[in-house]
C-alpha cells in the first residue's frame, strides 16, 4: 500500500455566528497518499473549502474545528501550536486559491511574493531565492521569466496569475498541495491548461494534490480518487472510474446527470438538473442531508444517521439504497451505470 | 456492514412523502425596499433613539416659542449674567440673595423666582464693601478678602524660586485657606497658589445686619431656565431659536444639495459621453477647492444672514451627491427596465424622474441625512467666526461666540449652546449612520 | 512616470487658474467698492485711491494685471492695513499656522494609524468600541467647543498652559491638539475600515497560507495596503491644517493666517481676501499634487490608469 501522507479522521468544523452554530463539516474522514491527486467535489456550501482550510489551519474567526484528528505524516496538526503550524504552512503543505485576481498582493512584485516563501522557510539569500523564483516561473510556463519576476500582479492575465500562484506554492517543494477551485475563475481553455500543468507538475515533482472543485469534469481529468461532499458530509468516495461508472449515491448520480456529454448517442440526452437548493447549515436536516432533494428518499433517510457502506477497497457510500434490505427501484438501478447508462 | 444492528424496520423503508421534504423550509415574507430598510432601521436602537431626539428637538424648536414667556430679544439689563444654578444666602424674611461676580446682589424668593436687583446703598471703595438693602435689611458684601489675596499673590509671583515653588507662609490667603480646609504643605507650586486664588478660596463675606451669613443654599433659577446672557436675555429661548436656525439651515441646504446634486449627477451619468466628461472635470476642479473657503467668499458677496448661509452651503456642498448619483445612474442605465422604458418611447426627462431617481432613493436619502449635520456644523462655524447670523438673532455659533469673552466667569453661557450643537450633530450623525446601514449597506465605510 | 507628473502639474495649474478667476469674479461681484462705504466726501480723493489700486481701469485689464502679478508672486497691497503688502501680512501669520499644522499632522498620522489598526484588530472588543465612540465624538463636537473646553480645564482650572498666545511651547499644546482632533477622528475610522477590509482580502489568506510570521503578514501585507486610503487623505488634511483653523486661532489668540483671513473678511480688505484665498488654494493644490505623486510610488497599479 502507498504511504499515507494525510489522514483526516472524524473531522467536525463549526462556525459560531451570532445566529448560532453553523456545522459546516460533520464527521468527515479521508486520506491522501503520497504523490496521488484526489478530488473533493461538491456544490457551493457543501463544506469542501472549509475542509481544506481546516487542514491548513487557516480557519478564520468564528470558525473552529470542534472534533477529530488531522494526521500529517503521522502528526496531529490540530495539536500543533501556531508557531509550529507556520513551519508546515507554505513549506510542507501549500495552498492555491480560487480567484487569482485577488489572491496576489497588488502592491508587490510576483518575484517578491515568491521569494518571501523561500526567505521564510528555506532561509535562502536574495540572489538564490530570486534565481529559484525565475526557475519556478519558467517551470509553470511563464514566458521570459527573468523579466516577469519583476512584474506586478495587475500586469498578468488571470491564467498567468494562477500559474504564478502555482509557482509560489510549489517553490518550497511541499509534500501536499491543496488547490481550492483553482480553475473556477478562469476561461475554459485556460482551465484545461492549468489542470494539465498541475498534472504534469504532480508527475514531475511527486507532490500530492487535493483538488477542490464543483466541476466533476475537472476532477475526472486529473484525479486518481474522488470524494463527493454534500451538506458537510462525504456522500461517496471512490476511484475516478468507480465514481463515473459505478455511482451508488443518488447525489453523485445527479451530479453526473448534470454534466453535459458530448460524445455519440448520449449527447442527445437532456441535462437533468438536481432540483432544490442545498440545506441551510444553521439547521441541517437530521439523517441524510440530501434527502429533501432525493428522488429515492425513504422514511429512514429523514430519521436515522446514514451508515457508511464499504463496497470495495476504495469505494464507500453513505446511502440507504446500498442497504441489503433496501427496496429495488427501477430508476436507481438504471442509473447505477453512471455516465454509461442509456 | 451486515450485522444485526443494521436491521431497519419495514415501515421506515416506505417512500418519503414530498410534504415531509419541505418541512424544513421557512418562508420569509417578501418586503419592499422601504419596508425592508425600515425593518432594519427599527432594529438599530442607537438610530431609533437618535431619531426620537431629533424629533423632540424639531418639535421643541417649532412649538416652544409660541408659549414661552420671553422672546429672543427681550433684554433685562438688571438681570444680566444670572446662571441657571446659584449658590444663595437665605435671609430671615424668607428671601434668598445671590451675589454676582460683580459683587451686586440679586434677590429671589426661596424657590428661585428672581425678584430683581437689591437696592444699592453706599459703596465703600476703600474698605472694599458694597451695601444693599433688601426689604429693610442691610446687606453688606465684603470683597476685600479677594482683592487682598490678589495683592498677596502678586508679591508671591516675585518670590517664586527656580522650581516654581512658593512658601505658604508668605501669603495670608493661603494660610487661611489651609487652616479652613486642612492639609497644606510648607511649599506649594505657583500654579496651585493661583488655582486656590481663582477657584477654591471664599471670595466674599456677606453680612446681613452685621451678622455674617455662612449658610448657603443651592437654588435653581426659576425665572430663567438656563440663566441669562450678558444683556439679560433668556438663554433658553435663544438656544431654542438657535435650534430653529440650525434645523432650517440643515434642511434647506440638504434640499438644495438634493436638487442640484441629483440632477447634475443624473444628467451627467445618463447622457454620458463628452458632456459627462466635461461635467465631471468641472466637479473635479470644484472638489479641489476647499469648500469652506468658498462658503466664506459667497457669504462675503451676499452678505451675512440666514438666506445667504443656506445659499452658500447649498451651492457648494452638492458635489459629493452629484458623484454618487452619477455612479448609480451609470450602473442603473445598463439594466433592462431602463432599456425597456427607452424602447417604449419615454423621453430622457421621464426616464430620469420616473425610473432612475426612485431606484436611487437609498443612497440619495443616506447622503442627504449625512449632509444635514455637516450643514449645521458649518453654520455654527461661520456664526462663530462672525460671518453668520448676526444680533439680535441667535444661532448656536453666535451664542458660543458671545460666551467666549466671559468663558471663565460665566462658563454656563458656553456650556448650554455647546451641548445643544454637539447633541444635535451627534444624533444626526448616528441617525444617518443607521440609515446608511439600513438602506445602503454598500456605502458603509 | 515623468509624463504622469507633467500631466498632474498641468492640471494643477489649470485648477489654480480656475480658482483665481472664480475669486476675481466673486470679488468684483460684490456690490459697491470698499471705499464708497467710508465717508469720503471728495470724489477726487476716491478717484485718486481707485487709480492707486488700479480700480479705474477696465475689468479685463484689471484681470490681466491680477494674473500677471500673482504669477510673479506679487499679491498686491492691502486696502486696510496701510503700507503693508499682502505678501508681508501672509508671511507674518503663516509661520504660526505652519508650525501648528505640521505638529497636528504628525499627531493625526501617528495616533490615527496606530489606533485605527488597534481598533481593527480588536474588532467589536471593548477597546474598539471605546475608540469608535471617541472617534464619533471627535468628528461631531465642533472645534470651538473643544478649544474652549481645553482652555477651561488646562488653563483656568489646572493652570498648565497659558490662556492666550504662543509665547512659549506650552502655548502650542492646545492649538495642536484641538486642530488635530477632527482629522484624528476621521483617520482612526478610515484606518480601521481599510484594515478590516484588507484583512478580509484573499491575498492576506495567501500570505497566511505561505506560513509567514504574523509580524510580516501585518507589517508588510496588511499595513501597506490599508494605509492607501489614508495617503490620499493626507494631502487635503495637511493643507487644511497648515492654513490654520479660523476657530482654533481665534480661541487661542494666535496671530496665524486663519485669524488674518477672518479679519480680512470682517474688514472687507479685498486684496487681502483674494491674496489669502489664492495662497490657500495653491497650498492645497501643491499638497494634493505631492501626495498623488507619492501614491504612485506606493501603488504600482496607478501608473497604468
Amino acid at each position: 500500500m502507498a504511504e499515507r501522507l494525510l489522514d483526516v479522521r472524524h473531522l467536525h468544523t463549526s462556525f459560531f455566528t451570532h445566529l448560532g452554530e453553523v456545522k459546516a463539516i460533520r464527521d468527515v474522514s479521508f486520506h491522501v497518499d503520497k504523490s496521488e491527486i484526489i478530488g473533493i467535489v461538491g456544490e457551493s456550501g457543501s463544506g469542501k473549502s472549509v475542509t481544506s482550510l481546516s487542514v491548513m489551519g487557516l480557519l478564520a474567526y468564528p470558525g473552529k474545528v470542534t472534533e477529530g484528528e488531522i494526521l500529517f505524516k503521522g502528526e496531529d496538526l490540530l495539536k500543533k501550536k501556531k508557531r509550529e503550524m507556520r513551519k508546515i504552512q507554505g513549506n510542507q503543505i501549500s495552498m492555491i486559491f480560487q480567484d487569482p485576481m485577488t489572491s496576489l498582493n497588488p502592491l508587490f512584485t510576483i518575484g517578491n511574493q515568491i521569494t518571501e516563501v523561500l526567505h521564510t522557510h528555506k532561509k535562502m539569500g536574495k540572489a538564490e531565492a530570486n534565481e529559484r523564483a525565475v526557475e519556478m516561473l519558467r517551470m509553470v510556463g511563464i514566458p521570459s521569466p527573468e523579466k516577469r519576476v519583476r512584474s506586478y500582479p495587475h500586469e498578468f492575465s488571470g491564467g498567468m496569475r494562477q500559474r504564478a500562484m502555482i509557482a509560489m506554492a510549489l517553490s518550497s517543494e511541499p509534500d501536499l498541495l491543496i488547490a481550492d477551485e483553482p480553475t473556477t475563475a478562469l476561461d475554459v481553455t485556460i482551465q484545461a491548461q492549468v489542470l494539465a500543468l498541475m498534472k504534469e507538475l504532480n508527475e514531475r515533482l511527486g507532490t500530492a494534490t487535493i483538488l477542490i472543485t464543483h466541476n466533476l469534469g475537472c476532477a475526472s481529468s486529473i484525479c486518481d480518487r474522488i470524494l463527493v461532499m454534500y451538506g458537510g458530509k462525504i456522500m461517496e468516495e471512490g476511484t475516478t472510474e468507480e465514481i463515473f461508472y459505478e455511482p451508488r449515491h443518488p447525489y453523485t448520480m445527479g451530479l453526473l446527470n448534470s454534466v453535459p456529454k458530448v460524445n455519440g448517442e448520449q449527447s442527445k440526452q437532456r441535462l437533468v438538473p438536481i432540483l432544490g437548493t442545498p440545506p441551510d447549515m444553521l439547521h441541517p436536516p437530521t439523517g441524510c442531508p440530501f434527502y429533501p432533494r432525493c428522488k429515492f428518499a425513504v422514511k429512514a433517510c429523514a430519521s436515522m444517521d446514514v451508515p457508511e457502506f464499504q463496497l470495495s477497497g476504495t469505494h464507500r457510500v453513505s446511502c440507504f439504497m446500498c442497504h441489503p434490505d433496501a427496496p429495488v427501484k427501477e430508476e436507481y438501478e438504471k442509473q447505477k451505470g453512471g455516465i454509461r447508462h442509456v | 456492514m451486515n450485522d444485526e444492528s443494521m436491521k431497519i424496520s419495514s415501515e421506515l423503508w416506505e417512500p418519503l412523502e414530498p410534504e415531509a421534504k419541505d418541512a424544513e423550509k421557512i418562508e420569509r415574507p417578501s418586503l419592499t425596499f422601504f419596508q425592508d430598510g425600515w425593518r432594519r432601521l427599527k432594529a438599530n436602537k442607537v438610530a431609533m433613539v437618535s431619531m426620537i431626539i431629533i424629533a423632540v428637538i424639531t418639535i421643541g424648536a417649532i412649538v416652544i416659542p409660541w408659549f414661552w414667556p420671553y422672546t429672543y430679544k427681550a433684554q433685562n439689563l438688571d438681570l444680566a449674567n444670572i446662571p441657571a444654578v446659584m449658590d444663595t444666602y437665605p435671609l430671615e424674611n424668607g428671601k434668598n440673595i445671590y451675589v454676582t461676580p460683580q459683587y451686586t446682589v440679586v434677590v429671589m424668593d426661596s424657590k428661585g423666582n428672581l425678584e430683581g436687583l437689591a437696592e444699592s446703598g453706599r459703596k465703600d471703595m476703600i474698605g472694599k464693601k458694597n451695601y444693599f438693602s433688601v426689604d429693610g435689611l442691610e446687606i453688606c458684601v465684603d470683597y476685600s478678602l479677594y482683592s487682598e489675596a490678589t495683592k498677596e499673590y502678586k508679591s508671591l509671583e516675585k518670590k517664586v524660586d527656580e522650581t516654581g515653588m512658593v512658601k505658604v507662609s508668605d501669603a495670608q490667603y493661603l494660610v487661611d485657606y489651609f487652616a479652613q480646609n486642612g492639609g497644606g504643605a510648607e511649599e506649594i507650586s505657583l500654579t496651585e497658589a493661583s488655582n486656590i486664588l481663582e477657584n477654591k478660596m471664599t471670595r466674599v463675606k456677606v453680612t446681613c445686619g452685621g451678622e455674617e451669613l455662612t449658610e448657603q443654599v443651592r437654588l435653581r433659577n426659576h425665572t430663567y431656565l438656563l440663566g441669562t446672557d450678558g444683556l439679560g436675555r433668556d438663554l433658553f429661548i435663544r438656544i431654542v431659536y438657535g435650534a430653529r436656525i440650525s434645523l432650517t439651515v440643515g434642511f434647506f441646504a440638504a434640499f438644495i444639495n438634493f436638487v442640484v446634486g441629483v440632477f447634475y449627477g443624473a444628467i451627467a451619468g445618463y447622457i454620458g459621453g463628452e458632456l459627462d466628461n466635461i461635467m465631471m472635470r468641472v466637479i473635479d476642479i470644484l472638489d479641489s477647492i476647499p469648500m469652506t473657503l468658498y462658503v466664506i467668499l459667497i457669504m462675503v458677496v451676499v452678505g451675512p444672514g440666514l438666506v445667504s448661509i443656506i445659499l452658500a452651503l447649498g451651492l457648494t456642498f452638492w458635489v459629493k451627491m452629484a458623484r454618487i448619483v452619477r455612479g448609480q445612474v451609470l450602473t442603473l442605465k445598463q439594466q433592462e427596465f431602463v432599456k425597456a422604458a427607452v424602447v417604449t418611447g419615454a423621453d430622457t426627462k421621464r426616464i430620469i424622474i420616473k425610473h432612475l431617481i426612485p431606484n436611487m432613493m437609498g443612497p440619495i436619502m443616506v447622503n442627504i441625512a449625512m449632509q444635514i449635520p455637516s450643514a449645521i456644523f458649518n453654520e455654527a462655524f461661520l456664526s462663530f467666526v462672525g460671518l453668520g447670523i448676526s444680533a439680535p438673532m441667535a444661532s448656536w455659533g453666535t451664542l458660543c461666540n458671545d460666551a467666549l469673552a466671559g468663558i471663565y466667569v460665566y462658563p454656563y453661557q458656553m456650556v448650554f449652546p455647546a451641548i445643544a450643537i454637539s447633541v444635535t450633530i451627534l444624533t444626526f450623525n448616528l441617525f444617518s449612520d443607521g440609515l446608511r446601514d439600513a438602506f445602503d449597506p454598500k456605502q458603509r465605510k | 512616470m515623468i509624463r504622469y507628473i507633467i500631466k498632474r502639474v498641468i492640471s494643477a495649474i489649470i485648477t489654480i487658474w480656475f480658482i483665481m478667476t472664480l475669486t476675481f469674479i466673486l470679488m468684483k461681484a460684490i456690490p459697491g467698492d470698499p471705499f464708497s462705504s467710508e465717508k469720503m466726501a471728495d470724489p477726487v480723493i476716491i478717484e485718486n485711491i481707485k487709480a492707486k489700486y488700479g480700480l479705474d481701469k477696465p475689468l479685463i485689464e484689471q484681470y490681466g494685471k491680477y494674473l500677471y502679478d500673482y504669477a510673479h508672486g506679487d499679491f498686491g497691497i492691502s486696502y486696510m492695513k496701510k503700507g503693508l503688502t499682502t505678501n508681508d501680512i501672509i508671511s507674518s501669520g503663516f509661520p504660526y499656522s505652519l508650525r501648528i499644522g505640521i505638529w497636528a499632522s504628525v499627531l493625526v498620522l501617528v495616533l490615527g494609524i496606530f489606533f485605527g489598526i488597534i481598533a481593527a484588530l480588536r474588532q467589536n472588543k471593548i477597546i474598539d468600541r471605546v475608540l469608535m465612540i471617541l472617534a464619533t465624538l471627535g468628528a461631531t463636537i465642533p472645534s470651538f467647543v473643544f478649544a474652549t473646553g481645553f482652555l477651561f480645564v488646562f488653563s483656568k482650572i489646572l493652570g498648565w498652559v497659558p490662556s492666550f498666545g504662543v509665547d512659549n511651547w506650552k502655548g502650542y499644546i492646545g492649538p495642536v491638539i484641538v486642530s488635530a482632533l477632527f482629522s484624528l477622528a476621521y483617520v482612526v475610522r478610515l484606518m480601521r475600515t481599510s484594515t478590516l477590509d484588507v484583512l478580509n482580502q484573499d491575498y492576506i489568506r495567501t500570505a497566511r497560507a505561505k506560513g509567514l510570521p504574523e509580524w510580516k503578514v501585518m507589517g508588510k501585507h496588511v499595513m501597506r495596503n490599508a494605509i492607501l486610503p489614508v495617503v490620499t487623505y493626507i494631502g487635503p488634511m495637511f493643507a487644511a491644517l497648515i492654513t490654520g483653523s479660523f476657530v482654533v486661532e481665534k480661541v487661542f489668540g494666535i496671530p496665524g493666517i486663519g485669524n488674518l483671513f477672518t479679519n480680512s473678511i470682517l474688514n472687507r480688505d479685498y486684496t487681502l481676501i483674494m491674496g489669502i484665498t489664492v495662497f490657500f488654494a495653491v497650498i492645497l493644490v501643491i499638497c494634493i499634487l505631492v501626495v498623488d505623486i507619492l501614491y504612485v510610488l506606493i501603488d504600482p497599479r496607478i501608473k497604468y490608469q
